[in-house]
């Protein structure tokens, strides 16, 4: 049930919000404590999401059960090579009743966008989601529509090596603030997950645990957990590292210290500190940054990206103060 | 330096490390070679001082062209230097006359070579130039001063060795990217001197070791020893052959002339045993022979109780050789004067003067061949040669002896039988007390050879008499040799060679006193033997019939005439040189507390060895503090830390024994569930363990930091479990 | 213990200058020379402790394709206590190379990132590299081998992008997406959507899109696989390439992977023969990924006693069914001459549509007396006549240029 608890939020709220949301989303999801625990902690820090992972092992279920338990506005879309960018945004449409043209507006215009396979709808398609996802706001035929809040787009992706596929652009990619890999569930689930859903998919049961202006509390108190300046240091001697991997064609981008960061705040708050400690810069780095390195070699895959932020976390120090002189490199 | 007109193959070297390197080795080594006096003329050294760094830095700009015409331009500058030397060298009679020119054209050839050098084995080419240049100064330089020049070539001829051992770019794959990641941020700014220093540490220690092990042995190369004068020379006026010592101060009222600082009496007519003072400890000359020997000036045959003279002081003029560069000493002279049968060695001698000395050459005895920078020289009959200059300094001369080298057995062997010639030499004064031959005889009693009586009476004046300059004038009328062996037996080396020679006259044996230098002490590093002002002395010799004249010093002793194996070594040298110069050096109050400090050592010693449990336990608390003091010391080194990071290092520093090492890029939280993971960790120390890095990470990331009372506990939590780790 | 020239020049000169200064008895001297030697001894002691106690991994792509330059990183760390110098590593994975490591100081990592050519296929396990110091005075060498850990790396054949392949029959122009994964064909599936351009069948349009968007909009189909294509490889043996070249077998390996990928790109399904056993069974490769199909072309040896490849063809009619193109692809070996090729094409063309010849030319070595273009021309005209169509490979020329030339007189049934 919604607790409507209008006071300012504070760390520990958050970690209730949290805790909540993790068990509600739980009800319907087993076995996959981290991919959601993760999920959760992205929406905290107000980043999207991009799920990946075979066919069958949850992953709109997972988005789905998210933005249930948020309550809000949800919209699906599902991606086929032959959606259109308007199809996404929406159009304006001549009223011939009244004689002017109105805005309809597209399903990106809710909390939730959750959007299926993204990988399966050419790049153009996909291009109409950057503005959403970054600035919150649609612009059609030169009007600025703004978007709700709290606002998450939810991707799914099956991994790039099927087929008919169109791999995602660096830029797009570089909109998501973490990719959670949903991998099969653990063994001794599996016999859960079966029995739950022979009678009744407990997704139709599933009810909102949170409002979304306790959301956005829970977003604005994650901004005041506090940062000290070692962590912002490993945080950028980590981004910094993934630059010089030489099979490494783009590093992770500057962009990416601000959102690691911020998830490592939601992480922090998620656990009820009102700190951040490197623990939870180590915890989320490969999530955040293994999608944003491109590697040199065009067949790579997202192997690359994890091994090199591997690489980062097993060689960069954690640093223990502040370090005077200017960092190695 | 190549003439060849194509273009030269292979890759320039870009280093600019190598060139520098190498330009101010070269550098140094023409300024070895122009420092060392008369080497070159002012002009030649001056430009080639300045013409060769600027050679190098202009092949560096210039080490990718083709520079043809430079080429060309450098081949007819050669041509023009060789000319300059041939022309220089025709009017020269000698090869040492031929080095100066020698000298200038190869520092020509060094710097046009300079201005050609693009590529790395051109530079390796400059290098061994350089070496020659610095080994010819070397063989030039007469003074330790060379060192000055030695060492910072040295270390720059080092620095090209490291420098090109690294390979050239060719030699290597040309990588896409190298990365250095240093492993901790506190390495000291010093780090790249150590390897260095190291380095040059063995590198010294290496040569010293091949320097003290390496034989000196006599060569035979020169056929022409140097001679020379140095500015003009001063003539003696009205030269007779006489000696003329003008360093010798004006008569004392009593008639005696006494020591000057720089003028021994005994380099003149007379050697008057009342002469008193001291001789400076300038130095007089510099001699460059390969072994040491007494360096004799002239021979004394008259004693009259006070006063040595010489009875037939004519003097015969020395004949040019065959070619005209060098005297010959008479053979019935030098042949009388040595040993005749018995074996000599022939040692070759340079002199090179220091200090205006008296117009008397020293020379080993005796001298056969000399080399010297004016004619005239004339020689009496007891083989001293004076010269109608006085010996100025900068004078070099030169003198080939036969050094009477007998064994003893073939002494002893010589024949008890007076020869008639040799009377005089048996002269002894009229009022001279008889027991001075008696002591004579009771000390040489049961000896029948010549050759053990000589030995004995060396020996007992060595053992019963003492050298010392502070004994006070004769008294009047006394014998000098009789009041110094029964009244004072301390003395002047005057007085003890005195006493020798009239005590062997006692018993027969043709016994003369010879006047001159000591030997000198060797510099180990020139090779040449030092000669102080201090060092003038007197010696005796004595005649073996059918060997000759062979030298005796009683207060010193002689050199070996065939030194030994273990003479050949530089060791021995070396430490006498390093002991000089501790007692030199080394303040005198240090040195007194030294001396204290040993007998003090001493006594400890003797005392801790019989309280040694005290000892033991002294020492460890000293090791206990020193170690104590060392980790203290580093960390004041660091940025002052924060008390938390403080106990969180200590916990950390605690659990080294157990195998937990924190890894740079674990987390305190990380470390902790290390440790908690670890079964074998008792849980106190997990627990206290849990409480530092709590407390830590508080103090770090959070914006409350934790109070002093919790900053305390951990603190005493860390050292719970040093405690806890420590009993384990 | 490798002594350097200049170790030599040293003890020279040091002797020259003993030499000297015992004749000129000058005391210098002897001390120059004792530096000389001084120089020697040091040079001598101090390369041990530089090769000692360091630690080397590497890292490289695990699969390249051959005649690629990878990017292979040699890690050097350095050992806890004193500073090692002037280390050069001799790595000799996938291409020989001489790294210069230089300084490491105590606990230091360096990183040292070269090209190397993948010069041979197959698995490269990690070597030993030899790690040499002649620091600091370049007098002596010491060398130490010091074990390497990573991984394998695996070089495929050299894969040229061919367009479409002549002799498959050609299908229509589509609209290829980004794709880094060939089509296995499994039916038709929307591309995306584009805008109607004059020429396009009225079949193909999106009257959804139409709708929204008021323009004309044709949706794009993938297409499906239409042929049965089979690859048949002469792997019975192989020259030692002299250096540089790729091997004979390289080549056709290499002919083999670009054709196959070419035509899975296309849609169509390759199966792979690589030889056969003494009963006639044929050693297939079919239905593979392309990863797979590489994988196997980079692995494959001579086999001892293998058959020869006239009876390999001979034997692929009856073995595989349904194939409709069959490519065969020799090196000019003189067993692969026309009196043994030209019947067994013979019969392969009776009951298959298409057969493609791609003979590999030899280095000019290996064809015994006779000039390769003789021999050459005799084969091609024989194999035309037996219904084969030709496309020679020659030496230094373009697998696609071979291919794109005129085939021959093609003769397809």
């Amino acid at each position: 049930m919604i607790d409507p608890s209008p006071a300012p939020a504070g760390a520990a709220d958050v970690a209730d919000a949290f805790r909540r949301l993790v068990d509600n989303v739980e009800l319907v999801i087993a076995g996959n404590t981290d991919a959601v625990e993760t999920a959760a902690v992205c929406l905290l820090a107000d980043g999207n999401l991009l799920l990946e992972g075979v066919p069958g092992v949850g992953k709109t279920t997972l988005a789905r059960a998210l933005a249930r338990s948020i309550g809000g506005e949800f919209s699906r879309i599902q991606s086929t090579p032959d959606l259109l960018p308007s199809d996404l945004t929406g159009i304006s449409v001549y009223d011939q009743q009244h004689g002017e043209f109105r805005f309809v507006p597209g399903p990106v215009f809710a909390n939730v966008v959750l959007v299926d396979e993204i990988n399966r709808t050419t790049p153009r398609t996909q291009s109409a989601l950057l503005e959403p996802m970054e600035e919150r706001q649609v612009t059609v035929e030169g009007t600025t529509y703004p978007l709700p809040a709290p606002y998450v787009v939810i991707a799914t992706e099956n991994p790039i090596e099927q087929h008919g596929t169109y791999p995602l652009p660096e830029g797009q990619l570089d909109r998501f603030a973490m990719t959670v890999f949903v991998g099969y569930p653990d063994g001794s689930m599996s016999r859960d997950i079966v029995r739950r859903q022979l009678r009744r998919h407990p997704m139709h049961d599933l009810r909102p645990v949170l409002s979304p202006d306790q959301v956005l509390r829970a977003q604005r108190a994650v901004r005041t957990v506090h940062v000290d300046d070692t962590i912002v240091d490993y945080v950028v001697a980590l981004v910094t590292a993934t630059r010089q991997a030489p099979e490494v064609a783009l590093g992770a981008s500057p962009r990416s210290t601000v959102v690691l960061t911020r998830c490592a705040q939601a992480q922090a708050a998620a656990r009820g500190r009102d700190h951040v400690l490197p623990d939870d810069v180590k915890a989320l780095a490969p999530s955040v940054l293994s999608h944003r390195v491109v590697p040199r070699q065009a067949r790579a895959g997202a192997e690359i990206g994890r091994r090199v932020v591997g690489r980062a976390l097993d060689e960069v120090p954690v640093p223990l103060h502040v370090d005077a002189s200017p960092g190695r490199g | 330096m190549k003439l060849e007109i194509r273009a030269s193959a292979g890759r320039p070297e870009d280093s600019i490390a190598i060139r520098v390197v190498v330009a101010v080795a070269v550098t140094i080594a023409i300024g070895a070679v122009v420092a060392q006096p008369d080497a070159v003329p002012a002009p030649v050294a001056v430009a080639s001082l300045l013409l060769a760094p600027l050679g190098y830095w202009f092949s560096y700009r210039r080490r990718h062209a083709s520079n043809l015409l430079l080429k060309v331009a450098l081949s007819v500058a050669l041509l023009a230097a060789l000319g300059q030397f041939l022309g220089d060298v025709r009017s020269v009679t000698s090869v040492d006359q031929a080095r100066i020119p020698l000298a200038s054209l190869f520092l020509w050839v060094q710097v046009l070579h300079a201005f050609d050098v693009p590529r790395r084995r051109d530079l390796a080419f400059s290098m061994v130039s350089s070496l020659i240049l610095i080994a010819e100064a070397g063989s030039l330089s007469l003074t330790t001063s060379f060192a000055l020049f030695l060492l910072p070539w040295a270390g720059f001829a080092g620095a090209w060795l490291s420098l090109s051992a690294k390979p050239r770019a060719d030699q290597v794959a040309a990588p896409v990217a190298i990365r250095r990641v240093a492993p901790d941020r506190r390495s000291p700014r010093t780090a790249p001197i150590r390897p260095a220093a190291a380095t040059a540490g063995l590198a010294l220690l290496a040569t010293s070791l091949v320097f003290v092990s390496m034989p000196r042995l006599p060569g035979s190369f020169v056929r022409t020893p140097p001679f020379s004068l140095a500015g003009n020379p001063s003539a003696v006026s009205g030269f007779d052959g006489t000696v003329s010592n003008p360093g010798l101060p004006a008569e004392a009222g009593d008639g005696v002339v006494d020591f000057s600082s720089g003028g021994y009496p005994g380099f003149s007519d007379v050697v008057d045993l009342q002469a008193r003072g001291r001789l400076s400890d300038d130095l007089a000359f510099r001699v460059r022979a390969q072994q040491a020997a007494l360096w004799r000036a002239q021979v004394f045959d008259r004693f009259d109780g006070a006063l040595w003279t010489v009875t037939h002081d004519e003097t015969t003029s020395l004949t040019p050789d065959g070619d005209g560069l060098s005297v010959v000493v008479p053979s019935d002279i030098a042949l009388g004067n040595g040993a005749l049968g018995g074996g000599s060695s022939r040692v070759v001698q340079t002199f090179y003067i220091e200090v205006p000395q008296p117009n008397v050459l020293f020379a080993a005895a005796s001298a056969r061949q000399v080399f010297f920078p004016s004619a005239g020289l004339r020689v009496d009959a007891a083989g001293s040669i004076r010269s109608p200059i006085l010996l100025d300094r900068g004078l070099v001369y030169s003198v080939v002896s036969e050094v009477p080298a007998t064994p003893a057995p073939l002494l002893r062997l010589a024949r008890a039988q007076v020869p008639r010639g040799l009377t005089p030499y048996l002269q002894l004064p009229d009022d001279l007390p008889s027991r001075v031959g008696d002591l004579a005889a009771e000390i040489t009693r049961g000896r029948a050879a010549w050759y053990d009586r000589v030995i004995a009476v060396q020996r007992w004046l060595r053992a019963n008499t003492r050298y010392d300059l502070g004994v006070p004038r004769d008294p009047e009328g006394v014998d000098a040799v009789d009041h110094f062996l029964f009244e004072t037996r301390r003395g002047y080396c005057e007085q003890i060679a005195s006493s020798m020679a009239v005590m062997l006259r006692t018993l027969g044996i043709p016994t003369r006193l010879v006047t001159g230098y000591g030997p000198g002490q060797r510099n180990p590093l020139t090779g040449y033997f030092e000669v102080k002002q201090s060092d003038a002395h007197a010696w005796v010799e004595v005649f073996y019939p059918g060997i000759g004249w062979v030298p005796y010093d009683p207060t010193f002793g002689v050199p070996e005439a065939a030194p030994s194996a273990a003479g050949r070594f530089m060791a021995g040298p070396v430490f006498a040189a390093i002991g000089r110069f501790m007692r030199d050096v080394v303040p005198a109050p240090l040195k007194a507390a030294a001396g204290e400090a040993g007998r003090v050592v001493g006594a400890t010693g003797a005392l801790a060895l019989r309280t040694w449990p005290v000892v033991m336990l002294v020492l460890m608390v000293a090791g206990v503090a020193l170690t104590l003091a060392r980790r203290s010391r580093r960390r004041s080194h660091a940025d002052p830390i924060a008390p938390g990071e403080a106990a969180f290092l200590a916990l950390v520093d605690a659990l080294g024994p157990t195998g937990h090492v924190r890894a740079p890029q674990s987390t305190p939280s990380e470390f902790l569930d290390e440790l908690a993971g670890d079964a074998g960790l008792d849980a106190d120390v997990v627990e206290a363990a849990d409480l530092v890095v709590r407390t830590f990470e508080r103090e770090r990331f959070a914006p409350v930091k934790p109070s002093e009372g919790e900053i305390d506990r951990a603190r005493d939590a860390s050292g719970r479990v040093r405690h806890l780790v420590g009993r384990r | 213990m490798r002594l350097r020239k200049r170790a030599i020049g040293l003890l020279i000169g040091a002797g020259v200058l003993f030499f000297l200064g015992t004749n000129v008895q000058a005391g210098w001297l002897f001390v120059l020379a004792a530096m000389l030697l001084g120089a020697v001894i040091t040079g001598f002691v101090l390369p041990a402790r530089s090769t000692r106690g360091i630690d080397v991994t590497r890292r490289a792509p695990d699969r390249v394709h051959q005649g690629e330059e990878p990017l292979v990183d040699v890690i050097v760390r350095g050992g806890r206590r004193g500073t090692r110098r002037g280390l050069i590593l001799h790595d000799r994975f996938l291409e020989a190379a001489n790294l210069w490591v230089g300084t490491v100081r105590p606990g230091e990592r360096v990183e040292v990132t070269t090209r190397r050519v993948a010069r041979r296929r197959g698995t490269h396990a990690p070597t030993s590299v030899s790690v040499r110091s002649a620091a600091p005075f370049g007098v002596a060498e010491r060398r130490r081998r010091v074990e390497v850990g990573g991984e394998s790396t695996l070089v495929l054949p050299a894969v040229e992008p061919l367009g479409p392949l002549p002799f498959v029959q050609p299908v229509s122009t589509s609209e290829i997406a980004m794709h880094t994964a060939p089509r296995r064909g499994q039916g038709p599936e929307y591309l995306g959507v584009r805008e109607y351009r004059p020429g396009d069948s009225m079949r193909h349009v999106h009257w959804a899109s139409t709708a929204r968007t008021g323009v004309m909009m044709v949706r794009e189909l993938e297409q499906e696989q239409t042929r049965k294509l089979a690859i048949v490889i002469d792997a019975s043996r192989d020259d030692e390439a002299a250096g540089e070249a790729f091997t004979p077998l390289d080549r056709v390996c290499s002919a083999a992977a670009s054709i196959a990928l070419a035509a899975l790109a296309q849609g169509h399904g390759a199966r792979l023969v690589t030889g056969s056993s003494d009963d006639g069974e044929l050693d297939v490769l079919a239905r593979a990924s392309d990863d797979e199909l590489l994988e196997h072309l980079a692995l494959l040896r001579p086999v001892a006693r293998a058959r020869p490849f006239a009876a390999v063809v001979a034997d692929v009619a009856p073995a595989l069914r349904g194939t409709e193109t069959v490519v065969l692809v020799f090196p000019t070996w003189p067993d692969n001459d026309a009196e043994h090729l030209a019947p067994a094409v013979q019969a392969v063309a009776e009951s298959i549509g298409t057969v493609v010849a791609i003979p590999v030319m030899l280095d000019r070595g290996a064809a015994r007396g006779v000039s390769s273009e003789e021999r050459l021309a005799g084969l091609v005209q024989r194999l035309r006549a037996a219904g084969a169509s030709v496309h020679a490979w020659r030496l230094g020329a373009s697998l696609s240029a071979a291919l794109g030339e005129a085939p021959l007189e093609a003769v397809s049934r």
